[in-house]
């Protein structure tokens, strides 16, 4: 499974004297089973760019690969490729209509033209994967608290058995407790089935933590598309985005500069923890000696 | 001097079906009492269904309470007369700045509110500039919110909040929908408010770290106060926290987890530059001393 993209351009108000590129010249390709974190500042096109990636929005320049295909060339349907590539809404529990949870779960793969019973299926592994148990599938999803509502909306597309899973900000609006919950769920469909996962997201800490590359929009350009560590190591070049790094990797940098031998680029407490211990063992061993 | 005092507050929510019968009530404050003192900046925490907006929502007589009573500068919620006084006292703004703008250029925007209870011309024009200031938005006044980043619309909508001259704004999540920047100028703002304009400040918020510079943290649950302290109060209770479905800012996390491995830090670390400082005297390398060559594994 790929996803290419090459010289994508969106060009809003095309040919009028309003004309404003929302997305310029965009090229990149994902790597199997990939997580992948995008980050940019409120309007840098993220939103934009990722609907682009299951047709939802038609690039105005450029072309879009899925496999290798062309997902605009003839014979590609583009309701298989929204099957394959699964776009999870910001806030999508307002997406949310059926009766009960399992109903609303099931009318993806419903529509995709499975039995009830496969449907019924789908539904059940896709709620168990989103961790939301059986004592569940017969209440309304109204009475269920914000992050258990945002699961049931995933499990929704989980149901449809993508192979790219793309998220616009899955933990916006949530609990730190919620936010964790729903974003150790996409980690854990990660590693179990493989997905490749494009999370959105406006935290620096949670990409940090999660992501194994990290796509940086600024002003519809892709400007960096690197791991987590390199990426940061340009924190000054990220503000001036109005993105920054993670409040640890602040924190590393401070020490590293005040004469301590610390990696800067750490961007997680536990790294970040790990690093610091090892300095203290080295110094009370010295001290000893 | 106290601004907000609510007082054995009862609330919840009934659900009804076709027929108006009563399906399902599920509380949403119970019991709750606190009293926030005049030009304060106080944080409310607490996880999603705590009762934090609930609460947000009784201050300016959007709800009010079923039992109990909610004061604001001594006047009582409920009663109607004194409406229109509350509401100019106690401004509120909510999380989606989106759904706060309706001004089609920025000044207009800001200048809705005073314009709807009458102000004198002359007297809005005022308020608009000072708020524009305030905010820091001044440069922008002729721009159309739609283009704004969230950060800029979030300020334009505690900018009009400014303009009808409240005593106090409460804040609902003002950050959840910004990117870093556009939390931290929302942030710094707020303080500004609170330091120089002497606004009470009740800020409603799931960043641990926004919380650090308040003077007062309320965490909430289950419809009632839990916890109240200052911030190195609260956040040094972790486990507490955590099992409140609630965090620590990084910084805190990371020393807590240093002292529990044997580090002698102090109890609770809010801010970067204090980690840094107390760190860098522990790990100094003395003389010569480098790491060992085999321990690097990152």
């Amino acid at each position: 499974m790929s996803l290419r993209v090459e010289n994508l351009s969106y060009i809003y108000q095309a040919g009028t004297a309003m004309e404003s590129y929302a997305l310029r010249d965009i090229s990149f390709e994902t790597r199997e089973g990939e997580f992948i974190g995008l980050i940019g500042h409120t309007g840098s096109g993220k939103s934009t760019l990722i609907q682009h990636l299951n047709g939802l929005i038609k690039p105005t320049e450029g072309h879009i690969f899925y496999n290798d295909r062309d997902i605009y060339s003839e014979g590609m349907s583009l309701k298989e490729l929204r099957q394959k590539v699964g776009l999870v809404f910001q806030y999508p529990e307002y997406q949310l209509f059926e009766t009960d949870v399992i109903t609303d779960v099931k009318f993806g793969p419903k529509n995709m033209g499975l039995s009830d019973s496969e449907a019924e299926e789908a539904a059940k592994r896709a709620l168990e994967l989103s961790g939301i148990g059986e004592e569940f599938y017969k209440r309304s999803p109204f009475e269920l608290s914000g992050g258990q509502k945002r699961r049931v909306a995933i499990a929704g597309v989980l149901a449809m058995d993508p192979e790219v899973l793309i998220l616009d900000e899955p933990a916006a609006g949530l609990d730190p407790l919620g936010k964790n919950e729903i974003l150790s769920t996409i980690e854990r469909l990660h590693h179990e089935r493989k997905n490749t996962i494009i999370m959105v997201s406006h935290s620096m800490e949670d990409v940090a933590e999660y992501a194994d590359r990290i796509m940086v929009l600024d002003s519809g350009r892709l400007v960096y598309f690197d791991e987590p560590k390199v990426v940061f190591r340009h924190y000054e070049e990220l503000e001036k985005m109005g993105l920054s790094a993670p409040q640890i990797t602040y924190l590393m940098g401070d020490l590293k500069k005040r004469g301590l031998d610390v990696d800067d680029s750490i961007g997680t407490v536990e790294a970040a923890k790990a690093e610091i211990l090892m300095l203290w063992k080295g110094k009370q061993k010295y001290n000893k000696e | 001097m106290k601004i907000i005092d609510a007082v054995h507050v009862f609330f919840d929510y009934m659900r009804r079906d076709e027929n108006d019968k009563i399906e399902e009530i599920s509380p949403a404050l119970s019991d709750m009492n606190l009293e926030i003192e005049k030009g304060s900046f106080v944080c409310v925490l607490g996880h999603n269904g705590s009762g934090k907006s609930t609460f947000a929502k009784m201050v300016n007589g959007l709800l009010l309470p079923k039992k109990g009573k909610v004061y604001v500068e001594e006047m009582d919620t409920a009663d109607d007369s004194l409406l229109l006084k509350i509401r100019e006292t106690a401004g509120m703004v909510f999380q989606n700045p989106d759904n706060q703008i309706i001004g089609n250029i920025v000044e207009e925007d800001v200048a809705f509110g005073p314009e709807n209870i009458g102000v004198p011309t002359d007297e809005i024009r005022q308020r608009v500039d000072a708020s524009l200031k305030a905010v820091n938005m001044t440069k922008y006044r002729k721009k159309s919110p739609g283009r704004l980043s969230g950060g800029q619309k979030q300020r334009v909508a505690i900018a009009g909040v400014m303009a009808m001259k409240p005593e106090c704004i409460i804040l609902d999540e003002p950050t959840a929908m910004l990117d870093p920047i556009g939390r931290k100028d929302v942030i710094r703002t707020v303080r500004e408010l609170n330091k120089k304009e002497g606004i009470t400040i009740v800020l409603i918020t799931h960043y641990m770290e926004e919380a650090v510079d308040a003077d007062r943290i309320i965490v909430m649950d289950e419809g009632h106060v839990v916890m109240d302290g200052k911030p190195e109060d609260i956040f040094k209770r972790v486990e507490e926290l955590k099992a409140l479905r609630l965090d620590v800012p990084q910084v805190t996390e990371l020393a807590y987890e240093l002292r529990k491995a044997g580090l002698p830090l102090p109890e609770c670390v809010l801010r970067r530059e204090e980690l840094c400082d107390i760190l860098t005297k522990l790990l100094k390398p003395v003389e010569s001393f480098k790491r060992p060559a085999d321990g690097h594994n990152f």
